[in-house]
C-alpha cells in the first residue's frame, strides 16, 4: 500500500512537470486571455504579470506552485479571478457523478450483454456486432447522435444542462452517461462473453455439473464467479479512463464539469486551474486502477500467493 | 447377470470436429455389474474418454449419440433437466484426469467439497462440513480442518486428486467413472491414489469404471479389463488373465513394447504406425494395418466382439492364434547397450578425455518469497562418458529439471562446477560464438512436443534453423541435411512443409529429436521425453534414440519418473529427493537390488504384471518441497 502511495506522489509530480512544461510552450498567453482581447497598456500588462507572478523564470513558478500545493493552496485562476479550490468544488460533483453513473451503465449492461451472448448462440452475432459498432464509435459521435435522435427529436432527455436535485441529475445525466461508456460498454461486453465462453468449456465447470448441481449454481458459482476475474480488471480499467472521457463528453453537453473547463483552461493558458484539473483526474485515475487491482486480488486466491509456486 | 449396473448397448458417439461429424465411438457394449471395478484400456483417440463422458452426461455441445446406455434400466442418454441431475446427484461420479483443472481455482477445499452436499443434498453447512472432514481422513489427509480452509494451488497434484476423490466419493454414487486419475501424479503418489481408490470402493459398495493407458494399472484395482482401440471394444477379459494371456494381437502388443525393469538395451517390440480414431480407421478391423497377424480377411468387416475361451475377442483369428504369449519371437539383444568403448582404450588418460561432463558438488538455491533461500540441488556430483547415458530420477520437487537448466546454460549454479567437453560452464557465456558453441554441444528435447515446436514453423524449417545456427552449410547442404535427418527419424515419408498440427504426438516428438541431432550434439538431454507420449509411440521413439546412439555416439541423460524406461536406456543413475542425492550407481544394478528404502519404495511402486500398490509407509508422503 505504501508503495502504491509513493507511485502516486511520484506520478502526480512527473504528470504536474510535463503539464507546467507543455502549457509554457504552447503558444498564447494568459494575460491575454484574462483580458479577453482588449488592448491594454505596458505598463497594465507588467503588473498583471507581476500580480500572477509571470514574470519569474519557470523553474521558479513552478517550485512556487509546488509549494503551495504542498500547503493545500492550488493558487488562482487567472480568468476568474477567482481561487481555484472554489472555483473546482461543485463542477467536481458534476464529474464524479457523471463518472460514477457511467460506471452503474457500464459493468451493469456490459456483463448482462457478455453474458447474454455467451450463454444465447442467437444473440451472439448481433451483440459481436453491435459492440464493434460501439467500440469504432468515438464519444463525440456518439454524443451527437444521441443528442439529435433523443433530445432534439424525441425530446426524452435534456441536451444542455446538469439538473438539480437527484431526480433532475439523473435525468440530465443519462445522455451524456451513455455517450461516455458506450464503448467502454461494448469493451466490457467482450471480455465478458470471452471468459464466460471460456469458463463455460473447463474442467472445473463439468466437475459442478457431473455432480448434479443445477444451472443456476453452475453459473453463479462456478463460470460467472470465475470468469469475474477478467471482467473486473477489464472494468476498472475502463472505468479509470472514463475521467479522460470527461474531456469530450461534459463539453458535448454542456456541462460544467472538469473535462469541460480543463478543455477551455487549456486554451486560456490558466496554468493553476489546469494543473489543478490534471492532478485531480490522474489521482482518480490511479485510485481507480488501484482498487481495480486489490479487486482482482479478492476476486483470484491465486493472485495473493503469486511466487511461492 | 442379476445385479447389472450399468448396460452399454451399441453406443457409437459423432463429435463434430472440422464442422463434420466424425464418428469416435462405434458401437461399443459393456456391461458393469453393481460395485464391480472394469478397467478401460487404450491410446489416444480410443474414445475412452468419451464413453465416460457419454454416461455422465457431459459430451460437448453438438455430440450426436446412437444406442442406449442402460442404468439400472434407465437410458441415460435420454436424461434432461432435473432427471439428469438427480441421476448425477445420486447415481454416478466421475473423478477427471487433472485435479488441478478439475477443481475450481478460486474457491476453497471447504467450497468444493461441501458444495454438492448443500446445494444438491441440502445438508445444513456444519453436517456438511463434518461429512467433509470425514471423508478427508478416509482419503488419508492427515490435516482435514486445515486442508479444508485452503485453496487448490496450496495443495500437491496427490492431495488434490484426494480430495476429488473424498469429494466424489461424498456424493455416495454407485460408480465411480475415474479417467486417467493418476496419469498426472508421480509413481509414489500414483501407487497411493491407486491404494485409496481401491479401498474407498469396496468400503463404499461402489462400481469403478477405471479408465487408463496401463494395463498393469487397470490390472491392480480392476475385476474386469476392457482393451479399446480407435472406438470400439477389441478384448474384455478378466484383469489379471489379460495381462497374462491376451487374446486379441493389440493387447498383446501393448503388452510387449513396454520397457520393463527387466528389459536394458536392446529393442523393443513397438507397434509400427499411429494410433487412429474410429473415424481415420480404415474399412475392416482397425487395428489391422498395425497388426503382425493381419490377413486379407481381416480389412473386409469390422470383426464382432465374441467370446472366445473365456475372454470376448474382436478379432477373426481369435481361436486359431490362442492366447497369446508376451515374449516375441524377435530376438532381444541382451545388454548391447554397455559400455560402447572398448575396454583396453579406459586407460586413466584417456578415461579423463572421454568424460563429457564431469559435475562437482553442485549446489542451486532459490530465493524464497517473504525471506530464506531453498536449496533445490545439492552436494549433486556426477560425470557422463562419451556416448555414456545417465538417469535422473526421482519425484516431482527433486530437483531434476534444474540440473538440466544448469546443464543448458538456463540457470547458473550457485556453487560447484560443470565441466563439459573440457570447458567450465558454471559461469555465464560471453559472446555469441561461446553461447553457440555451448548449445551445439548440449542439446534438449522437452517433455511436451506440443509446447516445444513452433506450431507455424514446417518441419523442414524447424531442422534448417538449426542447421542455420549451429553449421557452417551451404542451402543445399542444409536441404541434403534435412532430408538425411528425416530419414534418421523415420520420417523421409512426411513432407519437410507439414506442421506441426498435421503431425501427431510421436511424430512431433521426433521431430524435436531431429532438431537436436542437427546440432550434432556431444549430449542429449532428455526431460521426461517420453512421458506425455502413447505406450505404442514410447516404444518406437525408445527405439530411436538407441538406434541414433548406436549410428552417431551421443550421450544422454535421461531424466524420468518411469524406472521402466530408464533402465532400458540408460547404463548409470541417480536417485534424488528433495534436491539431494539418495543413491547412485549401475542402473541395472540399482533397479535390480536397491539399497536405499526410498529406492527401494520407489521401485515398488512401479506398476508391473501382478503389481499390487505397496502399503503406504512414511516415505510415501508427497513431497512438499516447491518445484522450481
Amino acid at each position: 500500500m505504501l508503495r502504491r502511495l509513493v507511485f502516486l506522489v511520484i506520478t502526480l509530480l512527473g504528470a504536474s512537470i510535463v503539464v507546467y512544461g507543455a502549457l509554457f510552450l504552447a503558444p498564447g498567453s494568459p494575460v491575454a486571455a484574462a483580458t479577453q482581447g482588449r488592448s491594454l497598456s505596458p505598463v497594465a500588462v507588467k503588473l498583471l504579470e507581476q500580480q500572477y507572478g509571470l514574470n519569474k523564470p519557470l523553474v521558479t513558478r513552478y517550485v512556487d506552485w509546488l509549494g503551495g500545493v504542498v500547503h493545500g493552496d492550488f493558487g488562482s485562476s487567472i480568468v476568474f479571478s477567482e481561487k481555484v479550490g472554489h472555483l473546482l468544488t461543485p463542477r467536481l460533483a458534476v464529474t464524479f457523478e457523471l463518472v460514477l453513473y457511467g460506471a452503474v451503465i457500464l459493468v451493469l449492461f456490459g456483463i448482462l450483454l457478455g453474458t447474454l451472448a455467451a450463454l444465447r448462440g442467437a444473440l451472439d452475432k448481433l451483440v459481436l456486432f453491435i459492440s464493434t459498432v460501439g467500440i469504432a464509435t468515438p464519444s463525440f459521435v456518439g454524443a451527437l447522435v444521441l443528442i439529435s435522435l433523443f433530445a432534439v427529436k424525441l425530446g426524452w432527455f435534456p441536451s444542455l444542462g446538469a439538473g438539480t436535485g437527484v431526480g433532475g441529475r439523473i435525468y440530465h445525466l443519462t445522455l451524456p452517461a451513455i455517450a461516455l461508456t458506450v464503448a467502454g460498454t461494448m469493451g466490457v461486453a467482450r471480455v465478458t462473453r470471452t471468459s464466460v465462453i471460456l469458463e463455460l468449456t473447463r474442467d472445473h465447470t463439468d466437475t459442478a455439473r457431473a455432480r448434479g448441481i443445477a444451472p443456476g449454481g453452475v453459473l453463479r458459482r462456478h463460470v460467472m464467479r470465475n470468469a469475474m476475474v477478467p471482467i473486473a480488471t477489464m472494468s476498472g480499467t475502463v472505468i479509470a479512463n472514463l475521467f479522460i472521457g470527461t474531456v469530450v463528453v461534459e463539453t458535448a453537453f454542456g456541462l460544467n464539469g472538469l473535462g469541460a473547463l480543463l478543455v477551455s483552461s487549456v486554451l486560456d493558458k490558466d496554468f493553476a486551474v489546469v494543473l489543478a484539473i490534471t492532478l485531480i483526474l490522474a489521482t482518480a485515475f490511479m485510485v481507480a486502477t488501484t482498487v481495480t487491482d486489490l479487486l482482482a486480488l479478492w476476486l483470484d486466491p491465486r493472485l495473493r500467493t503469486e511466487g511461492t509456486r | 447377470m442379476s445385479d447389472e449396473l450399468l448396460r452399454i448397448e451399441d453406443l457409437s458417439i459423432d463429435l463434430p470436429i472440422g464442422g463434420e461429424p466424425r464418428t469416435v465411438v462405434s458401437e461399443l457394449s459393456l456391461a458393469i455389474g453393481a460395485g464391480e471395478a472394469v478397467g478401460m484400456v487404450g491410446e489416444s483417440g480410443s474414445g475412452k474418454s468419451m464413453t465416460a463422458k457419454a454416461i455422465i452426461g457431459l459430451l460437448p455441445r453438438g455430440a450426436r449419440t446412437s444406442g442406449k446406455i442402460l442404468f439400472d434400466g434407465t437410458d441415460v442418454l435420454g436424461l434432461r433437466g432435473a432427471e439428469l441431475r438427480r441421476y448425477r446427484a445420486q447415481s454416478v461420479a466421475m473423478v477427471f484426469q487433472d485435479p488441478r483443472a478439475a477443481i475450481n481455482p478460486v474457491r476453497t477445499i471447504d467450497d468444493f467439497m461441501t458444495e454438492a452436499l448443500r446445494d444438491v443434498r441440502g445438508m445444513a453447512a456444519p453436517a456438511a462440513r463434518a461429512k467433509a472432514v470425514e471423508l478427508l481422513t478416509e482419503v488419508s489427509i492427515g490435516d482435514p480442518e486445515r486442508v479444508l480452509t485452503n485453496y487448490p494451488h496450496e495443495l500437491s497434484g496427490g492431495m488434490l486428486q484426494r480430495v476429488m476423490i473424498a469429494a466424489m466419493v461424498a456424493q455416495e454414487p454407485r460408480l465411480l467413472l475415474a479417467d486417467e486419475p493418476t496419469t498426472a501424479l508421480d509413481v509414489t503418489t500414483q501407487a497411493e491414489v491407486i491404494t485409496i481408490l481401491a479401498r474407498l470402493r469396496e468400503q463404499h459398495g461402489m462400481a469403478l469404471l477405471f479408465i487408463t493407458h496401463d494395463l498393469d494399472l487397470a490390472g491392480a484395482i480392476c475385476d474386469r479389463t476392457a482393451v479399446m482401440y480407435a472406438g470400439g471394444i477389441v478384448e474384455e477379459q478378466g484383469s489379471a488373465e489379460i495381462n497374462e494371456h491376451p487374446r486379441h494381437p493389440y493387447s498383446a502388443a501393448l503388452l510387449r513394447c513396454r520397457p520393463s525393469l527387466s528389459q536394458q538395451g536392446g529393442r523393443l517390440a513397438a507397434i509400427e504406425g499411429q494410433p487412429v480414431a474410429a473415424f481415420e480407421a480404415p474399412a475392416g478391423c482397425r487395428f489391422a494395418p498395425r497388426c503382425e497377424y493381419a490377413q486379407d480377411a481381416c480389412r473386409v468387416a469390422v470383426p464382432a466382439l465374441r467370446p472366445v475361451g473365456g475372454a470376448m475377442v474382436a478379432c477373426i483369428r481369435a481361436e486359431e492364434l490362442g492366447p497369446l504369449t508376451l515374449l516375441d519371437d524377435t530376438p532381444v539383444a541382451i545388454n548391447h547397450a554397455t559400455p560402447r568403448q572398448p575396454a583396453e582404450e579406459t586407460t586413466p588418460e584417456s578415461a579423463a578425455t572421454q568424460a563429457l561432463v564431469t559435475v562437482t558438488d553442485l549446489r542451486k538455491e532459490f530465493a524464497l518469497r517473504g525471506g530464506g533461500r531453498f536449496a533445490a540441488v545439492e552436494g549433486l556430483s556426477f560425470t557422463v562418458k562419451a556416448g555414456g547415458s545417465l538417469a535422473i530420477v526421482g519425484e516431482s520437487g527433486a530437483g531434476k529439471s534444474t540440473v538440466a537448466r544448469m546443464l543448458m546454460g538456463l540457470e547458473r549454479p550457485t556453487n560447484g562446477t560443470i565441466m563439459a567437453m573440457g570447458e567450465d560452464r558454471s559461469g555465464p557465456a560471453h559472446g555469441r560464438a561461446t553461447r553457440l558453441r555451448r548449445a551445439s554441444q548440449i542439446q534438449m528435447v522437452f517433455q511436451d512436443p506440443y509446447l516445444s515446436l513452433d506450431p507455424r514453423q514446417r518441419v523442414g524449417e524447424v531442422l534448417d534453423e538449426s542447421l542455420r545456427l549451429h553449421k557452417r552449410m551451404t542451402r543445399d547442404e542444409r536441404r541434403t541435411r534435412v532430408a538425411e535427418l528425416l530419414e534418421v527419424i523415420g520420417m523421409s515419408a512426411r513432407p519437410a512443409a507439414s506442421v506441426p498440427a498435421q503431425l501427431s504426438g510421436g511424430q512431433r516428438q521426433r521431430v524435436a529429436i531431429a532438431r537436436a541431432l542437427a546440432a550434432e550434439p556431444r549430449l542429449i538431454i532428455l526431460d521426461e521425453a517420453v512421458s506425455a507420449l502413447d505406450v505404442s509411440m514410447q516404444a518406437q521413439i525408445l527405439n530411436l534414440l538407441t538406434d541414433i546412439r548406436e549410428r552417431t555416439g551421443v550421450a544422454y541423460i535421461l531424466i524420468s519418473h518411469d524406472l521402466g524406461v530408464v533402465n532400458y536406456l540408460t547404463e548409470a543413475i541417480i536417485v534424488m529427493r528433495r534436491g539431494e542425492v539418495v543413491e547412485a550407481g549401475d542402473t541395472g544394478t540399482i533397479v535390480t537390488a536397491p539399497t536405499e528404502p526410498y529406492t527401494q519404495r520407489l521401485l515398488a511402486c512401479v506398476p508391473r504384471p501382478g503389481w499390487t500398490p505397496p502399503a503406504r509407509q512414511p516415505l510415501a508422503l508427497s513431497p512438499t518441497a516447491p518445484s522450481a
